[in-house]
């Protein structure tokens, strides 16, 4: 059976209230929803709140759930939403709309299409592991504590520039590691 | 492909939410140019996107968050009335926000220090008129600065509060709690004027400064440290949080992960602030479990189901774990 009828089978049965059902869908896309709310949410905790948020819905709404593309893509769309329904203020909100609206199904498509060799996350997080320890830790501020740039430089005492010169650095190594597996990508 | 390398920086800036306008417009241009260099892009963005996301930790602790996702949709159907917030920072009672807003804003307008109460048997959350939500404790007080949100944000705190400050990097928020200053340009972080050691900070996001009055000692946290300031302001003494349930008063949850029974009741007798004994050949036993019952009966109902344990309730009061 094709991915897709699998998990149209498994909405069908959930709306007959099929909680077994139910169980599968959560425990099948969990940790990737949690890795893509993650980007925008920028917390583990708060990452897996929205989640549980969209299927505590999905399950309520069930019955009057109407789905026009694949289900992951559904999920996607459902925890995007609630994930900008919970940034603190209109600006913050208003940027990341501004970067996720446009990159997000392409970036997802893309992991898609690298699906057969190793899952893209091990890729670049081996990278990070190998990054020197100032710019993996300058990184990680931005990228995983969701500091600002300003922020960062006030913690480690160092000039707004070098954090922006190490987050560069970081990006490109990260590109690099990803380089070998562009072939799969241009197919 | 072109040998010149993407514009790393200023993509890192725009995917951290750094970027100015005109560096924005400047980066759309670059994609535009040629459809090489919008895959670049996409392909940075990409291994941003998936850094640090520890797919396998998400994936260890599904079971769990099932678990609680299925007691979420029990309860709901079984008793609409009584279901908690599933966000601690989601909109708490918003009734209460709105209105207190309203009343701030008019007492600003009258140049009047304002102040907030928090009783002996309540929790306020309040927003204040930058968009800071605020949640103070019982037995607490919050004064505003009449100026507040002109050029500075500036508070006074009594007691203890939880605060998720809007980001506002123009206008500094400066929390003056005892003999300590707090200084912020956008978190969330917990503070506690008078705690037995000192005044106590907790960080749970972004960075804070935290010194004494005049600035004569001061430490930089970050997220999920804590620091103590003693009392006659000699030094900061500067840790990891250790206890997670010290939020418990505002997240209306206590969390355990293989804790002692001993730990756990003491935790609980602080939280429903009743007395609870524990025999002495059960004090070590571990336990994992989570409460976010109103009542103590009912959190030590869950604890007997979940171990062997029982639970006795004597005519005083006190509580007798066996």
């Amino acid at each position: 059976m094709k991915e897709i009828d699998i998990d149209n089978t498994l909405i069908r049965q959930i709306q007959n209230g099929d909680k077994d059902a139910f169980r599968t869908l959560f425990m099948k896309y969990f940790a990737k929803l949690c890795a893509f709310v993650h980007t925008i949410v920028r917390s583990n905790e708060k990452a897996e709140d929205v989640v549980q948020k969209v299927f505590v819905k999905f399950w309520e709404k069930r019955k009057i759930i109407q789905i026009s593309q694949t289900v992951f893509g559904y999920l996607l769309s459902a925890c995007k939403n609630e994930s900008f329904n919970l940034m603190k203020t209109e600006k913050t909100r208003e940027r990341y709309e501004q970067i996720y609206v446009k990159n997000y199904k392409h970036i997802i498509e893309n992991e898609a299409k690298l699906n057969n060799d190793k899952p893209i996350s091990e890729i670049v997080n081996k990278a990070i592991e190998e990054l020197p320890e100032k710019c993996k830790n300058i990184f990680k501020l931005s990228k995983q504590e969701g500091l600002s740039y300003q922020e960062i430089a006030t913690y480690l005492s160092v000039s707004e520039k070098t954090v922006e010169n190490q987050i560069g650095i970081a990006l490109k190594k990260l590109r690099e590691s990803l380089k070998p597996h562009i072939a799969i990508i241009n197919e | 492909m072109n040998n010149i390398d993407p514009p790393y920086e200023l993509i890192g800036k725009y995917l951290s939410g750094e970027a100015t306008l005109s560096e924005q417009e400047f980066l759309t241009k670059w994609r535009e140019q040629s459809s090489e260099n919008n895959e670049e892009y996409m392909l940075i963005a990409m291994s941003w996107g998936y850094s640090f996301n520890s797919l396998d930790q998400y994936e260890k602790k599904k079971e769990d968050v099932y678990q609680e996702t299925l007691k979420l949709i029990n309860r709901k159907n079984s008793n609409r009335k009584k279901s908690k917030p599933l966000l601690i920072w989601g909109g708490v009672a918003a009734s209460v926000i709105l209105l207190l807003t309203a009343w701030f804003t008019l007492q600003v307008k009258n140049e009047v220090t304002p102040k907030i109460f928090a009783s002996k048997q309540e929790i306020k959350q309040v927003t204040l008129s930058d968009g800071t939500k605020v949640w103070l404790n019982s037995n607490s007080q919050l004064s505003v600065n009449p100026d507040f949100n002109k050029k500075s944000r500036m508070l006074e705190l009594k007691g203890e509060a939880y605060f998720e400050v809007a980001k506002d990097q123009n206008k500094p928020f400066i929390i003056i709690a005892g003999n300590s200053r707090t200084e912020v340009l956008g978190t969330a972080f917990n503070i506690k004027e008078k705690s037995r050691e000192g005044v106590l900070l907790m960080v749970t996001e972004g960075v804070v400064s935290f010194s004494n009055s005049e600035i004569t000692v001061e430490e930089k946290l970050i997220k999920g440290e804590q620091a103590i300031l003693a009392v006659d302001q000699s030094e900061i003494k500067k840790d990891l949080i250790q206890d997670f349930n010290r939020f418990a008063w505002k997240t209306k949850m206590l969390n355990f992960r293989n804790s002692s029974l001993e730990h756990i009741a003491k935790s609980l007798s602080n939280y429903y602030q009743v007395e609870i004994e524990v025999s002495e050949s059960i004090k070590q036993e571990q336990v994992s479990i989570q409460f976010d019952q109103d009542q103590i009966d009912d959190a030590l109902k869950i604890l007997a189901e979940t171990t062997d344990i029982t639970v006795e309730k004597l005519e005083s009061g006190l509580f007798l774990l066996k």
